[in-house]
């Protein structure tokens, strides 16, 4: 019974994945493709994390993935900030010049 | 813990579909208009490539390779950060 739970949890965050890498090339200007790939992929890797966990069943993988989980959560928003900081000095910067 | 016949056809069957996404963004790192578009791709692929890690452990039932996914996580997102932070004190001057 536990194994299709694993199975779902593995099938939707693979499809959600795919979901949000369809979106980085759908997407019209930055700011929509740093929301594709911040939250849609942060959220499969959290599916992923919890098939995982379901599949060992250990605290030591337990406490593990939680720190991955909160690494990914902290670290991807602050590098899509920057970014954003970024592309904004450059807009900036050439209208600046013109 | 144990791999049974659902679950490596289920792992199978997404290992597959995120290959298949990780094309997407090498399509958008090659005809990125800017430069942050670039780099958000890498982003991307680094963590389409922490999830393969992850249906691979459930595949092998290598509970070690957690350890690995670990380290790969924080290095390529702050990998991301280190170049935004490169290019914007270059866009500066």
């Amino acid at each position: 019974m536990i194994e299709l739970l694993i199975a779902f949890l593995l099938l939707t965050g693979s499809l959600v994945a795919f979901v949000g890498a369809m979106g980085i090339l759908r997407f019209r200007n930055l700011f929509s493709r740093m929301h594709a790939v911040t939250n849609v992929t942060s959220f499969s890797i959290l599916l992923l994390l919890a098939a995982l966990n379901l599949f060992a069943l250990d605290w030591i993988v337990f406490i593990k993935s939680i720190i991955i989980f909160f690494v990914l959560i902290n670290l991807s928003p602050m590098a899509s900030f920057m970014l954003a900081k970024v592309s904004k000095q450059m807009d900036n910067n050439r209208a600046n010049r013109e | 813990m144990e791999t049974t016949t659902i679950l490596s056809y289920a792992a199978y069957i997404s290992l597959g579909i995120l290959t298949v996404s990780l094309i997407f963004p090498f399509i958008r790192l090659f005809k990125g208009p800017s430069v942050p578009d670039r780099v958000l791709a890498l982003d991307q692929i680094s963590l389409i490539i922490v999830a393969i890690m992850l249906v691979d452990i459930i595949l092998s039932t290598e509970l070690v390779f957690v350890d690995i996914v670990l380290v790969i996580s924080f290095i390529l997102t702050l990998g991301a950060m280190i170049i935004s932070k490169f290019l914007f004190k270059y866009e500066k001057k």
